[in-house]
This record gives C-alpha cells, structure tokens and sequence, in this order.
C-alpha cells in the first residue's frame, strides 16, 4: 500500500495508473470464479486468452489473432524471440544503443554464444536514424533486426515503417518492441512488415501487470524458449507447433488477463484523448527549460515522457524531495536502459516524468512548483 | 535505539544506500549527530536536512521517521556496522542540544 498523502503519478512508462475501475472489479470476478480452462473449449466455454487475442490483433494490425502468444510481460516475450529465433553462430543482429535490458541482456547472451551483435548509435534524443540504419544493414548483413518503437527514456518515436521496411528489403526479420507505445500511439504491425511484436498490458493498455506477450507473423517459426503442459494435445513428445500453444507453456494468469480485457474494452469506449496528453507533455516539458532543467526534447512523433537533469542536483537527490517531499512519483536513473545514456548525453541517468491519460493540468503545473523548489533551492 | 533497516535498490549494481525506520523523526535524530555537518531546507512543502560527516550522509525527511542513509563503496560492512552499533546505543530522549 501507498504511504502517499494524495500523490502525482508520474510513472506511467514503468506502470500505469491508475487503472479504469473496470480492470479491478474483473481480476476480483475472475478470483471468485471457477477458473475456465478445465472446460478446455467447446461452444459454451468463455476463453478469456482468445477474447485478449482478438482485441489485441484489432489494436495492432493483424489479421490471425492465433499468431498472438500470450505470457507475463514483454521481457517474456523478447526472450521468445530473441532465443527462440533461428540463429546460427557467426549471423549477425542489428539492434541500437537506446533499447531497454530486456533486449541488451539478452543479446549479450547471444553474443557469448557466437552471435554478432552491432548495436546502432542513437541521436541526441534516442532516435535512431533512418539513413544510419540502412547503413548498418548493409555493413552487417543481420538475420535480425531489433528495434523499440519508443524509447523508454526519451519517449522519442523511430520511424518503424522505414525501418522495417529497409530490414525487409535487406533480408532481414524484424521484431519490434512496443512495450512504450501500445495503447499510446497507432500500431500498424502487418502493414509496417513488422515479423515479430513484443508487447505489455500493464503500460499505456491499462491493464494489470503479469499480461504481455508476443506477435509472430505466418510462417515463421520460434523454437519455443519455455517448453511444458499446454492442457490440450498432451500426448505430444514435444510442444504443439500450432500458435499460440507453441509458445504457451503452463498455465496462463486468467485473472490478470481477464483485467487487460477489461482495459482493452474500456479504452475501445474511451478513446485516447492525444492532442490533450500531448499538449499536457508538452507544458510540462516547456516548463522545465524555462526552469533551467536540461530536458531531452524529442519533438513529435513522442511518447509521454519527459526525461530530464536540474544542473548541480544529483538526480537521486532531487528525486528523493520530489517523492518525500512532494508525493510525486517518478522515476530516476538509468531506467533500465543504460547504453542510451552516454547517446543522449547524461551519463549519470535522468529524472523521468511519464504521463497518462488520466494526469490533469493541474498537477503538472504542481509538479513544475514542486521542480522550481528544487531549482532553486540550495541543498 | 531500535530501528527497521532495509536497502534501498537503484540502478546502479554498487549502490549502498539502506532506510532505517527510527522511532525518533529526522529533526530528533539531529540532536543526536554531534559534530556533523547539517544542513536544514524548510522551503520544501515537507521540509529536509541532510547530516554528512566524512564520506557518510544521512539525510531525510525532518518530520518523518525514515531516513536514508548512503555507505560509501569501499568498506561499506563496516561502515554499516558502526553506524547501525552507534544507532542502537542511543536512548530517544538523551539528545544532546
């Protein structure tokens, strides 16, 4: 439980909230029911994980909801993808500096195991650039492309069509990390050529954390990364190779997932307001250059978020008064993503406010009196 | 005096950084950090202090029961040993000042 007084939720790019309340009173009525799967299908079973299937495929562009495996987060999901697509030692991985742990550890791995990795320099505002990239496909000739559509620390978003589309032209596959961008801004995944998606319920889809996933397009096939029960087609040796099932071992978090149907039905009758949000993100950004702060601006397309020094405060410090002092809650450091940093030029790590639909006028011009303390403060 | 101690994660694999939930709050404990140098910033809408000596910092909230207290890296063991010794020995009421 919070100890905030009545606080300023700023983190919505780690986990948002708050939630529709429709989210919470569906993880509370999955709890109190029987679970669905004993039932294992049939016309009268309610399949929450094939009703999550068909809402996202609708929201990302894809035309075969069955391509979508669910699990617990996108870290799940770039984990199938990364080790269970079909690499050979001495093929190559294009990637970039501004992507999150959850792709650089997983290529470090690859690496150990003899797999190049050439991971793309970012400009000064975590985008990569489009000619610098078809540059690199070349030089390196992947299999694999790795990209995020937002970076998680400046909320800049890559042009993902051109991208994808000079991978495809290269001849490589490309998985895309939409972690800070479903839910936010559109996802087009067939019609950008995007191979593989790896994605989160519990960011800008509203919903509970544990739900996330991976997209897999027709006619590509992942060596599974965790094998066991799928509850059907059990007299099979190995796991079935039918998607989702092939990707899908054990039992899956009804109750959460029943919470991210909720969230995903919801925001179908509530509509992003994005010209509020952004005009929101973009006071708040105003204001802190106006205040001295080194902001990263990365113009439009952005996610919203704003990453951010106060020249001569440690970040941690002026987070711990902007928190206890202040019940404002973000997030600093690195931000699990620390090879962007030397990139965007604040190698310490930054400050991050990452707003939400539901942040209100008046709590970022609090938010901006409560940094202008700071500012001016001398401790 | 008693406390709860837990650390303080970051992103930075070498933090040492622990909160202590004491039963005086921040501004009592000053009382108690003879030979420190403090500081005090009331413009903050909870105000905060920090107390440094040497390469040790104490610092939090004044009228809060938690602070947060930074151990350098070489020989932090040790370092956590004494303060949290000197922590237990104090009687919440003996202050000095």
């Amino acid at each position: 439980m919070s100890s905030y007084e009545k606080p300023i939720y700023l983190n919505n790019g780690a986990t948002s909230w708050p939630k529709p309340p429709e989210v919470a009173e569906a993880v509370a009525e999955a709890l109190r029911s029987m679970p669905g799967e004993a039932n294992r299908g049939g016309v009268a079973d309610f399949d929450v994980f094939a009703e999550v299937r068909k809402e996202l495929a609708e929201l990302m562009g894809i035309s075969c909801p069955s391509q979508i495996a669910l699990g617990p987060n996108s870290t799940w999901g770039l984990n199938q993808a990364i080790f269970g697509y079909p690499l050979e030692p001495g093929d190559a991985v294009l990637s970039t500096r501004a992507e999150h742990n959850a792709v650089l550890r997983p290529l470090r791995v690859l690496e150990q195991k003899g797999i190049r990795v050439r991971k793309l320099p970012v400009d000064a505002v975590g985008r990569v650039s489009v000619s610098q990239w078809k540059q690199a496909l070349e030089a390196a000739h992947p299999r694999l492309c790795i990209l995020n559509h937002a970076s998680n620390v400046t909320g800049a978003v890559n042009d993902v069509p051109a991208l994808a589309g000079a991978a495809k032209e290269a001849g490589a596959d490309f998985l895309l990390d939409v972690s800070q961008t479903l839910g936010c801004i559109p996802v087009e995944l067939e019609q950008w050529k995007v191979d593989m998606a790896a994605f989160t319920g519990h960011k800008y889809l509203l919903g509970p954390q544990g739900t996330g996933g991976i997209y897999v397009r027709e006619g590509l096939e992942l060596t599974p990364h965790m094998v066991g029960g799928t509850g059907v087609m059990s007299d099979l040796k190995e796991m079935p190779r039918e998607m989702p099932l092939h990707l899908e071992a054990g039992t899956g978090n009804e109750p959460s997932f029943h919470g991210l149907l909720a969230a995903l039905r919801w925001r179908k009758q509530h509509p992003l307001d994005q010209k509020a949000l952004s005009g929101r993100t973009r006071r708040l950004t105003d204001g802190l250059v106006k205040l001295g702060c080194r902001v990263i601006l990365p113009g439009e397309p952005s996610t919203p978020v704003v990453s951010f020094v106060i020249p001569g405060v440690a970040s941690s410090d002026a987070a711990d008064i902007l928190t206890g002092s202040y019940d404002i809650v973000l997030r600093s450091g690195l931000h699990c993503a620390p090879e962007i940093m030397e990139g965007i030029g604040m190698a310490g790590g930054t400050l991050r406010f990452s707003l939400s639909r539901f942040t209100t006028e008046e709590e970022v011009e609090q938010v901006l009196q409560a940094v202008r303390d700071v500012v001016e403060s001398s401790i | 005096m008693n406390y709860v101690c837990k650390k303080v994660e970051n992103c930075f694999a070498a933090a040492r950084t622990y909160e202590y939930e004491l039963p005086v709050t921040g501004k009592e404990l000053l009382a108690f950090l003879e030979g420190w140098e403090i500081r005090e910033n009331h413009r903050f809408r909870r105000p905060v202090f920090s107390a440094r000596r040497g390469i040790l910092e104490v610092k939090g909230i004044l009228a809060a029961h938690v602070v947060k207290i930074n151990y350098p890296a070489d020989d932090w063991e040790r370092e956590k040993e004494k303060m949290e010794t000197w922590l237990r020995q104090l009687e919440p009421g003996q202050e000095s000042g």
